[in-house]
């Protein structure tokens, strides 16, 4: 007789067992995710980092004696689209990867809750981005001398604003095909680049595009970042608060239905 | 129980399959066959809850798995034709995580974990990452991995591709060992002379539809010392010197032949000398008796 017949491995004769804690799947799911995407980690952070060297020492080229506030714009707005390229890029060209090779089905398959899924692999996801904005905030520091400050704000609002790419960025690779989702979230990255008020001032937009970027995401991610970060200048809007809250409950909402869907 | 009644599944205008009516009992392997594309995978995604159905029920122990997609992934655990995720992941670490997250405690999920890959002979690759194990062993940990604190119903998708042959009997045996515990295992797999010792039940999809469905099929009685030589790499226009014999072509390319057992010799000779001309790569010669494909088990059907 084998070994494992001996050993209770499996639950044969008892009922269904209940569903287990949530906290506990989402600890155990981000535990797992994260030893699987351990390897990504180091090219991860090199990507980032380069991004946010190429926005702040390349983008401060088209600026001639810039000034302290524009210093400041460009700066956060490096941090700004650090989290946004890793929710909205990244992670999604991650997903679609593993929704070709089909370890997304296998882990829709799992005994969980689909939201513990969606919130460990966004967690994971976020924590893994933090090592690449600090590389951001270190060429601030060596370009401009621009030390961002942590105060409870940056503990509120980073991590939303990290979650909030994630959970567009998840659910943009699980309903899209894996080239039309690639195709969507380099334009989305585009435009939080050239056309929306991260890395410069709102004003130097056409009106209809101000007005339009004040119920997109971006715009109120870069001045929460910049509130958050450089707070002896800039205080937090609410506005700018409820408007990525309220981007950050749809696209959860879309990620966890988009997971728990059934062919 | 579990109950499956008038099930039907439909992709735009393709039915994937058609109107399944079936029932399982626990403690039994059985085995779920059919062509590529006969709808077995699809049901199997129809129990786990990850296929909806357009219409039809599955019920597990008077539960609706079908309005209760969660419950059947507690029910069922499955190990699907896809590669379960190992980059990066040890055969260890990989089956734990499964027995945790299907609710067992950390102690609970190392002892699994430690039977299970000693049971399946994995220990030596048990703290290899993922991408450094050959496609086998990979199979292997899935299979492990679905086994590791499963539920009272274990669904295999082709379990045995790419395993080596020494370990395919460790499986099988492995497999029988759940049915005996109280498992329901449903195995879908393509190998029948490999499975058929160990299958209690074989339900036959075609086309989406269940075109058979016998209790461990046993190897029909043999037509009076008939032959079977099979030719592989053959054209399929092959003239045999058998004039009452018509060569059949196989699903898997090859050519079959029955002959009287006293033409032996010369079926023999002719298939040897066929191979030297490089007309066939390779040939077998078998009692016509034994029951090693789809084929023959459709043919079996058919005459009951």
């Amino acid at each position: 007789m084998p070994s494992s017949m001996r050993t209770d491995t499996s639950r044969a004769a008892q009922p269904v067992g209940a569903p287990t804690p949530w906290l506990r799947d989402v600890a155990l799911l981000m535990r797992w995710s994260g030893s699987r995407y351990r390897y990504l980690l180091p090219a991860f952070t090199v990507i980032q980092a380069v991004f946010a060297v190429a926005i702040i020492v390349g983008f401060a080229f088209l600026l001639r004696n810039p000034t302290a506030a524009e210093v400041q714009q460009l700066a956060s707005g490096a941090w700004t689209m650090g989290i946004i390229s890793v929710g909205l890029v990244i992670g999604p060209q991650i997903i679609g990867t593993e929704k070709s090779e089909g370890v997304l089905d296998y882990i829709h398959h799992l005994p969980v809750r689909r939201s513990a899924i969606v919130v460990a692999d966004s967690s994971v996801w976020a924590a893994a981005a933090l090592p690449g904005l600090c590389a951001g905030v270190i060429a601030a520091r060596i370009r401009f001398g621009l030390v961002p400050t942590l105060s409870w704000t940056t503990l509120v609002v980073v991590p939303l604003a990290l979650m909030t790419c994630m959970f567009l960025g998840s659910a943009i690779a699980h309903l899209l095909r894996p080239n039309v989702s690639g195709v969507l979230t380099q334009v989305c990255l585009l435009f939080a680049l050239l056309f929306a008020p991260v890395t410069f001032p709102a004003d130097r937009l056409p009106l209809w595009l101000q007005a339009a970027n004040a119920y997109l995401p971006f715009e109120p991610i870069a001045n929460l970042v910049r509130a958050a970060t450089i707070s002896d200048s800039h205080e937090p809007a609410m506005r700018d608060l409820l408007v990525l809250t309220v981007w950050c409950a749809i696209a959860y909402t879309a990620d966890v239905r988009a997971v728990a869907h059934r062919r | 129980m579990l109950h499956i009644r008038h099930l039907t599944k439909c992709y735009g205008t393709v039915e994937a399959n058609h109107d399944i009516t079936v029932s399982f009992k626990p403690g039994q392997v059985v085995g779920l066959l059919g062509h590529n594309g006969a709808g077995k995978s699809t049901l199997l995604g129809q129990l786990v809850g990850a296929v909806r159905p357009t219409s039809g029920t599955v019920h597990f122990a008077g539960s609706d798995l079908v309005a209760d997609p969660a419950l059947a992934r507690r029910a069922c655990s499955i190990m699907g034709q896809s590669a379960a995720p190992m980059r990066g992941v040890t055969p260890r670490n990989a089956v734990t995580s499964m027995a945790r997250l299907r609710g067992r405690t950390k102690r609970a999920a190392t002892a699994i974990t430690d039977d299970l890959l000693a049971t399946l002979e994995l220990g030596g690759w048990a703290d290899t990452t993922g991408e450094r194990l050959s496609g086998g062993i990979r199979r292997l940990t899935a299979y492990a991995m679905a086994c590791a604190g499963a539920g009272p119903v274990i669904l295999l998708d082709e379990p045995t591709n790419d395993v080596d042959p020494m370990r395919r009997p460790i499986l099988w045996e492995h497999t029988a060992g759940l049915a005996r515990k109280g498992h329901l295992v449903i195995v879908v797999t393509h190998n029948l002379a490999e499975a058929q010792p160990r299958l209690d039940r074989v339900v036959i999809l075609r086309a989406g539809r269940v075109v058979g469905d016998d209790p461990r099929p046993r190897p029909r009685e043999a037509p009076e010392g008939a032959l079977r030589l099979t030719l592989f790499g053959a054209d399929s226009g092959l003239k045999t010197p058998f004039p009452s014999a018509t060569p059949v072509p196989r699903e898997d390319g090859s050519l079959l032949v029955t002959f009287s057992t006293s033409d032996g010799p010369q079926a023999l000779d002719w298939a040897a000398r066929c191979q030297a001309r490089g007309l066939v790569t390779d040939f077998s010669i078998t009692p016509a008796a034994s029951l090693s494909t789809l084929e023959d088990l459709y043919a079996e059907l058919h005459e009951n």
